[in-house]
């Protein structure tokens, strides 16, 4: 599976970024990954999850899954990130603050 | 109606009766309104009524209120109450300081704009400070202000800069205002007039002209370890960190380096830096206190004539006409305001507005009509 995740806004507007190739992790670390790729439903998440009224500020995370014949985006704000989604996102904040991953 | 009144509908602009109506005493604010009922109806000084039904109807009890709470760490909004409207300060700083730069937000907008609360009618003002752990961040959900602590790594606890506290509450004015939407153009500029109220919430506090002021949005935030003196600079965009984990402040600072992204809502926190620009550049044309004039077009613009949907072009073209209506078309307010936005790389097309038809026997006597209202003793 390819992973592409961003968390853009903020009030400080700085992004951070993981692109992960789960085929080149080691073996728990993909199968960490996928399982929570799975427990989220990913595949299943409507593209735009956004709050009422829409606020400001919050971190906007997009993160564009592909794992072929499927690819799936969904870009969420933090404040309505689904229960089942956040372990994912959380797992792939912290890839991308390790900055190996960019 | 007596000819002294009469007089002074023709004479004395809005922004003149505002300032009687804020300063004057009781006999002038009394001629002012007199002047007011007639003039607002034979040439719709708008903003001149909006004043007298502000200054009428809640002056003696403006509507500040303010509750903090603090969310322990957690994520449940909006948590635990800490402190409420007039309670003595908590031994928790950054309890005391959500609360106190929510008390310095509302009073600019009560002092200087007249405007009761996010909402106009003394909405209260709720914050919850220590929300999750780490949090890099502060947010306005739609209802509340929410603060993080920071990593202590990069960034210190969100409630240490007031522009930070001013920001997130014109996020609410805004809502309840143009409503712009937060994406693209039009999110930038709702991004712009959070740092443009901001940072005037911090100029006020320190009693700043606009050519005393750092012009920096978050100056404090960034721990001593990052490489940057804060997180945006509105006199010079895109110079306000450049780190090796951070990267590099991304603000443009005109049209011609403009960020076309799909990212943070379309750029709404990089290309801010082009309005913010332009609004420095007014301040600093016009001189004196940024929020008294400069402040004055941009809040004026944003609650008489933006809509949600108002771009860059819009926004020049308002301010522009706004500052004409306020203070005189050609005035040197005006022109700052046009100069501005020329720098930053929009034209402003702004419809000149059509001298207004004097009636007879008014044009002799305008200074000492004006030194009696002012009082000068």
């Amino acid at each position: 599976m390819r992973i592409e995740f961003v968390r853009s806004g903020g009030f400080a507007g700085i992004s951070l970024t993981a692109r992960v190739d789960s085929e080149k992790l080691a073996p728990d670390e993909k199968a960490a990954l996928e399982k929570k790729i799975s427990d989220a439903s990913f595949f299943d998440l409507p593209g735009q999850i956004k709050p009422t009224p829409p606020g400001a500020d919050m971190f906007e995370y997009s993160l564009t899954i592909s794992s072929p014949p499927r690819t799936h985006t969904v870009i969420v704000s933090e404040t309505v990130v689904p229960d089942k989604l956040r372990p994912l996102l959380d797992h792939l904040t912290d890839l991308a603050r390790t900055g190996k991953y960019r | 109606m007596n000819h002294q009144v009469n007089c002074l509908h023709c004479i004395i602009p809005p922004h003149m009766l505002d300032s009687i109506l804020a300063n004057g005493n009781a006999a002038q604010r009394k001629l002012a309104l007199d002047c007011i009922g007639i003039s607002g109806g034979i040439r719709g000084h708008r903003q001149a009524l909006m004043s007298a039904v502000a200054y009428l109807t809640p002056l003696t009890a403006p509507g500040k209120h303010r509750t903090v709470y603090t969310a322990n760490n957690g994520s449940s909004l909006p948590g635990q109450q800490m402190r409420d409207e007039g309670q003595p300060p908590s031994s928790d700083v950054a309890v005391n300081e959500a609360y106190d730069g929510a008390g310095l937000t509302y009073d600019l907008y009560w002092d200087v704009y007249q405007r009761n609360s996010l909402d106009g009618n003394g909405l209260h003002l709720d914050s919850t400070v220590h929300y999750q752990q780490n949090y890099d961040n502060a947010f306005w959900n739609g209802q509340q202000m929410v603060y993080g602590d920071g990593d202590g790594q990069l960034f210190n606890r969100f409630t240490i800069a007031v522009d930070v506290i001013g920001h997130e509450l014109t996020h609410g004015v805004t809502q309840y205002m143009s409503n712009l939407d937060y994406q693209s153009q039009s999110g930038a500029l709702n991004e712009s007039f959070s740092d443009v109220f901001g940072t005037l919430v911090k100029q006020r506090k320190l009693n700043q002209t606009a050519d005393q002021a750092d012009w920096l949005i978050g100056e404090g935030l960034l721990t001593a370890s990052v490489h940057g003196v804060a997180l945006r600079s509105m006199k010079a965009p895109g110079t306000a960190y450049d780190d090796p984990v951070l990267g590099k402040d991304p603000q443009p600072a005109d049209m011609a380096h403009y960020v076309n992204t799909t990212q943070d809502n379309g750029g709404v926190h990089i290309n801010s830096g082009i309005p913010n620009r332009a609004f420095y550049l007014t301040a600093a044309g016009i001189g004196g206190y940024a929020w008294e004039k400069a402040g004055k077009i941009w809040y004026v613009a944003g609650r008489d004539k933006f809509k949600n949907t108002t771009d860059f072009q819009g926004a020049a073209d308002l301010t522009t006409q706004t500052a004409g209506e306020l203070f005189g078309t050609d005035s040197a307010e005006q022109q700052a305001v046009k100069n501005a936005w020329i720098t930053v790389g929009i034209t402003p097309g702004a419809p000149q507005t059509q001298p207004q038809p004097q009636p007879s026997g008014c044009v002799t006597a305008p200074a000492a009509i004006i030194r009696s209202i002012f009082g000068g003793s």
